[in-house]
């Protein structure tokens, strides 16, 4: 889940109905690129304080430009709160991270390589799903649409029991466990985000995706990687089309032909700029996810309440040190 | 100017969109629901969270997030509250004021540019020179150890007891400049060709042999080392560190969240290239004043910098300028020979012979190998005749050409012998390769008479692929044996057999190339050297090594 979702009309009229909805981002790379170089400037002149408040520009720029349903996202996070959020994640959890940098660069420092391993699979198994949870939970706290908050609400000891046994399976299996692992985790995700008292859930199945990895293994050589690409978009659709807010169900249009194109242009753009031009990478790829992204369903949101739910940025501080961003949803 | 709007109100209960009219008023909004239900927002309670870019819709919200939120899609009424309330509603967005945004951005990336050049080329280098003094000199020891013994190991270490104390007498003399150095100065002598010399931190400095033997007088290597020196007393490499660091960091914040990784990886990598290229040139200008300070000719470290220039390959010399003059860690050899010479012209001081008592020629065969002097005769003093020896088939015309090749050049003439016949016996059947020893042997034993001649030289030519016993590496393109008979083999030095295009000029050139190796090792008693115009260069590697030599002895 990039954006928080929902889905769109074509037309302005609130009441329910059994039309197609989608997402419209109308945001443009110059204006984004305009955003991202006084940030540059102030975060420079502020020694990188300004890097959080800077983020906030961006974010709330991006959800501004996002529309459902005739109206636009919110995201009320600040740039204080993150720059906080930062900090505390440095104190609770960076230390660790960077003294096990330090050891892989200078091998004779004296600490052990057993420790090292111990210590990757801590981050792994205890700060990737804290870190998912804990950006989840910030994000939606702070992101509205029509007024009303979404929230996520999955606790980080679960993930991490999650990761722990799945990871443990995935070895034990050489692999095999390994669909099961990733469509439970998305399952958990999906199944603890609410748009205010209305909960998001997920009935999808791995015993329905195991054909597609089976394909990914077999196909993987064959075409020199290229399969990836169809992989992921059978996945994407699978995973959408199995996921209701409601009355309401996703559905996704992704092709692995149009993602192939999106990444590798993409990739092009940075290249060719040195990566200057990510504003427009990341317009693409909102456009992308807006464009192929459906809700389906009587279009019935009037029983929602607000059900605000606290959340610091503690974990979206993390999420950045380790990166686990949004994008491991997938 | 309008005083009533469209807008829509969300109560933040509930997801129910509730049309209003929007009255603005002096001193705040008057919203008027469908159902009826009025009610006012003070200017000063409200805050405003979107529409701040073109086509965004106006969001006003009382302050703390609590309660409802009012959305109304013509921007235009930005201008009417801030008209209406005047200073009160300072904090709403002004439309009208948007095209500032434009040249600002403009502006911002100028002084994003002018702020990292500065940083870059001033802060970050100033930084690091503050940094590295406080890094500890027993860490900079242990670090330079470990350089030390892995570009210098024991075994590969020249440890004449007599030559190296003329050597530590030099970097003594030097080291008396800086009397307060934490570091206890030391020279290694690694047994290699490479023309260079390498400071480790901490204090080691490593002098490769072929560097050693390019030197004409003490003065010449007194350069190099007062220069690698000041890389250690400036502590370079401690600096280097933070400095790589340093720009990482700098580049993070510039590229902010995004992942313009290449970018940033492409401009360290000119950054670093940058910073060594100055250190170098601090360690220049320092090394020479150290010179001038210990009573030493700094002439001698010019002359053996433009002895460098001279014999450079062409392609050095034409990078000195432009852009890729800038990608050269080292200055480029003619800019820094001028350099010095501007500086030493400065600092005109008494100075006096260094080392009086020592013969530097004899000094600088520390490793036990005599150089090759630069000023090498056209064509040495010679010995007895020269014979060629095929061994199994080797075509005629090749003897003929080779012959013809030392007569009309050199004015050597070549006594050709009947072929050895090739036996099962020279070949070692489990690497399907001759074995250079026999093969000699076979020589030995078909030409006793030539063999016997103190003075004469046999060369065997064998087209078969060849190894040598005592030093088994992959193939040998040449063996000589503990006397006067050497072996050459030309299945390697075809480039059909690395699989390249058959070219028979170039077979023909390495041949010759290869044959006038073991003449010159064994009529004219020369000695490999590390000068690439000449064709004793050596150790020969690869074939690119044959290709580079000359033909000239």
């Amino acid at each position: 889940l990039t954006l928080a979702p929902g889905s769109t009309t074509s037309g302005n009229g609130p009441g329910p109905g059994p039309s197609v909805r989608r997402l419209y981002f109308y945001g443009a790379s110059p204006a984004l690129l305009g955003i991202q170089i006084v940030n540059v400037l102030l975060t420079f002149l502020t020694l990188g304080v300004f890097h959080f408040w800077g983020k906030v520009r961006v974010l709330r720029y991006v959800l501004s430009q996002t529309e459902l349903d005739g109206d636009r996202f919110a995201y009320y996070g600040t740039g204080r709160e993150l720059l906080f959020g930062f900090l505390k994640a440095v104190l609770l959890f960076a230390l660790p991270v960077a003294l096990l940098n330090v050891q892989r660069l200078d091998p004779t420092f004296g600490l052990w390589l057993e420790a090292a391993i111990v210590g990757y699979v801590l981050i792994y198994i205890v700060l990737f799903p804290l870190a998912m949870v804990g950006a989840r939970r910030y994000r939606f706290s702070r992101t509205s649409w029509r007024g009303v908050r979404f929230s996520f609400r999955g606790r980080g000891l679960d993930l991490i029991r999650l990761f722990a046994r799945d990871t443990l399976l995935t070895l034990v299996t050489l692999g095999v466990y390994y669909p099961w692992f990733a469509v439970r985790r998305h399952a958990f995700l999906v199944s603890h985000s609410y748009f205010g008292t209305e909960p998001f859930r997920f009935d999808g199945r791995t015993r329905d995706l195991l054909g597609t990895y089976v394909r990914l293994v077999l196909l993987w050589l064959p075409t020199f990687g290229f399969y990836w690409f169809w992989f992921a978009a059978r996945k994407q659709r699978y995973l959408w089309r199995h996921t209701t807010l409601g009355s309401l169900r996703f559905d996704s249009a992704v092709t692995g032909w149009r993602l192939l194109q999106l990444r590798l242009g993409n990739a092009l753009i940075l290249l060719a700029t040195l990566g200057l031009a990510w504003p427009w990478a990341r317009v693409r790829s909102l456009r992308f996810t807006c464009r192929n992204l459906r809700l389906t369903g009587a279009f019935d949101l009037s029983g929602v309440r607000q059900e605000p739910r606290g959340a610091t940025a503690v974990g979206e501080g993390l999420a950045g040190l380790v990166d686990a961003g949004f994008e491991m949803s997938w | 100017m309008r005083a009533d709007w469209e807008g829509v109100y969300f109560d933040g209960r509930v997801t129910v969109r509730q049309p209003a009219r929007v009255r603005v008023q002096a001193e705040g909004l008057e919203v008027v629901l469908e159902g009826g239900d009025t009610f006012h927002w003070a200017y000063r309670d409200l805050v405003q969270t979107q529409g701040f870019y073109a086509g965004e819709q106006v969001r006003l919200e009382p302050r703390g997030g609590a309660g409802g939120v009012l959305v109304v899609l013509d921007s235009a009424i930005l201008t009417a509250i801030r008209r209406a309330a005047g200073p009160v509603a300072r904090h709403v967005h002004a439309p009208e004021r948007r095209w500032v945004r434009g040249p600002g951005a403009a502006a911002a990336g100028v002084a994003v540019i002018g702020l990292a050049a500065l940083l870059y080329l001033q802060g970050i280098p100033a930084m690091a020179a503050a940094v590295a003094p406080h890094v500890p000199v027993s860490w900079e020891e242990r670090v330079g150890q470990a350089v030390v013994d892995y570009m210098a190991p024991e075994s590969a270490r020249c440890t004449d007891v007599a030559r190296t104390r003329a050597l530590d007498a030099i970097v003594a003399t030097l080291a008396s400049t800086v009397p307060a150095s934490p570091y206890r100065f030391r020279v290694v002598v690694a047994d290699y060709a490479v023309v260079n010399a390498v400071a480790a931190p901490g204090g080691h400095i490593i002098v490769f042999r072929g560097l050693l033997e390019r030197t004409e007088s003490a003065e010449e290597l007194a350069g190099v080392l007062a220069h690698e020196l000041q890389h250690v007393v400036r502590r370079h490499v401690a600096r280097a560190v933070v400095q790589h660091t340093s720009t990482g960091l700098v580049l993070g914040a510039l590229a902010g969240d995004a992942s313009g990784l290449v970018a940033l990886e492409a401009a360290r990598a000119l950054g670093t290239l940058h910073y060594s290229r100055q250190h170098e040139l601090e360690a220049d200008a320092e090394g020479l004043r150290m010179l001038v300070a210990a009573g030493i000719d700094p002439q001698g470290m010019i002359a053996f910098f433009d002895g460098l220039r001279k014999n450079a390959p062409q392609e050095e010399t034409e990078r000195e300028s432009g852009f890729l003059g800038y990608l050269a860690t080292h200055p480029g050899d003619h800019e820094r020979v001028a350099r010095l010479t501007a500086l030493a012209a400065s600092l005109r001081r008494p100075t006096q012979k260094l080392l009086p008592a020592y013969d530097w020629a004899d000094v600088r065969t520390v490793c036990g190998k005599a150089p090759a002097s630069r000023a090498a005769p056209a064509v040495p003093e010679a010995s007895g005749p020269v014979y060629l020896a095929p061994v199994g088939d080797v075509a005629p015309e090749r003897l003929d050409r080779l012959e013809r090749y030392y007569s009309d050049r050199f004015g050597l003439r070549i006594e050709r012998l009947p072929a050895v016949p090739l036996e099962a016996a020279f070949l070692d059947a489990t690497r399907g390769q001759l074995v250079a020893e026999d093969v000699a042997a076979a020589i030995r034993r078909q030409h006793g008479r030539q063999a016997q001649d103190p003075q004469a030289t046999l060369i065997g030519l064998v087209a078969g692929d060849m190894y040598i016993r005592e030093s088994p590496g992959g193939w040998a393109f040449a063996y000589r044996d503990a006397g006067r008979v050497a072996v050459v083999s030309s299945a390697r030095l075809d480039p059909a057999s690395s699989g390249l295009r058959a070219d028979p000029d170039l077979l023909e050139e390495r041949l010759r190339k290869m044959v006038s190796q073991q003449i010159g090792h064994l009529h004219f008693h020369l000695k490999e050297t590390t000068d690439r115009g000449s064709v004793m260069f050596g150790p020969i590697a690869r074939l690119d090594d044959l290709d580079d030599a000359g033909e000239d002895f």
